[in-house]
């Protein structure tokens, strides 16, 4: 646990803080002491006003889970920082990359709160539905176009099918049409935001350069769809 | 079935009004292709865009040209709605500051 600074000041005022370089907070960082300790202070109350903004269109203040995920983050965020310091790369301030490790620790954990009810099966049900069978064409007012549709549609659906491993197109049909974050759709398969977004980018991939290798530009395609 | 009952429901079919774009699959396949659209071969992920993130808001909040700057940064950001929602609340921080 990584205490507050000797005094338990709260209410943390930014104004009574010493400005350090990146080069001086990294020293301050690195070395267990007093310095160590006051820099890991003034972060804490750094991170805590971030969270602040960060948390606006999210969760009210007045939530009662309010003061616990703040310090939870707080807390996990000192670590992961004093754990990755070597990764600063010195390219923005300091205290803007403390701010993007608060702010991905914070939503990850939004995240996992607000999502935390729906399961993926349930969620993809009636996708599945959809690509097992199809509806019998309705009869339409130009049925001559409305035939071509449904081959093009067919088509298209045969080449998700093809192309794409269930993994990929339960993760682009739970991101895309039921916008569950990546993170999310990524706890539920085992796996991380990272690898879920690349194994999705591969899908993409794959769908374009088979529609390039069918003769069919994605603009004809979402033309075709476009007017039914 | 009677070919009454054949030609009723073809016209209860045709008389029905459609709603927006009345075939499932078909408005499915739709957002999935429309993703298509915006595919390049290289992408970066979401980690190592979390790496640039806070070099990435920095500058453009100093009004720099970040699709040209950094092009694949910006493109994860147009594509990833995890990344871009953490990309907004780190630019309310820094804005705050200001
Ligand atoms: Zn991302």
């Amino acid at each position: 646990m990584i205490m507050t600074a000797p005094g338990g000041r709260r209410g943390y005022n930014t104004h009574n803080m010493p400005e350090r370089t990146n080069k001086i907070w990294l020293a301050d960082l690195r070395n267990p002491g007093p310095a160590q300790e006051a820099a890991l202070a003034d972060l804490r109350g750094i991170i805590q006003t971030g969270l602040k903004y960060t948390l606006q269109t999210w969760l009210s203040p007045n939530d009662p889970r309010y003061p616990s995920l703040v310090e939870e983050v707080t807390q996990d965020t000192l670590l992961r920082v004093l754990d990755r310091l070597d990764s600063f790369e010195g390219r923005s301030k300091f205290t803007t990359w403390v701010h993007s490790i608060a702010v991905r620790l914070a939503l990850t954990e939004l995240r996992r709160s607000k999502w935390r009810d729906v399961s993926l099966e349930s969620l993809l049900e009636k996708d599945s539905d959809n690509f097992r069978e199809r509806e019998v064409t309705e009869p339409q007012p130009n049925p001559e176009a409305q035939v071509e549709r449904n081959l093009l549609i067919e088509q298209v659906k045969q080449m998700m099918l093809e192309e794409l491993t269930e993994k990929q197109r339960n993760a682009m049909l739970a991101v895309v049409i039921h916008g569950m974050p990546i993170e999310e759709v990524a706890r539920r398969m085992d796996t991380n935001r990272n690898a879920l977004y690349k194994l999705m980018h591969d899908g993409r991939l794959k769908l374009k350069q088979r529609l390039a290798r069918e003769g069919l530009s994605v603009e004809e395609v979402l033309g075709v769809f476009e007017v039914m | 079935m009677s070919i009454f009952e054949r030609f009723f429901r073809w016209f209860s079919k045709v008389l029905s009004p459609r709603k927006g774009k009345g075939d499932p699959l078909a408005s499915l396949l739709h957002k999935l292709i429309a993703q298509l659209k915006d595919t390049r071969q290289i992408e970066l992920g979401c980690d190592e865009v979390l790496a640039q993130l806070a070099q990435f808001a920095e500058m453009a909040l100093r009004g720099e040209d970040m699709a040209k700057l950094m092009p694949l940064v910006k493109h994860h950001l147009d594509m990833c709605k995890d990344c871009s929602e953490e990309y907004a609340a780190l630019l309310r921080i820094l804005q705050s500051a200001i």
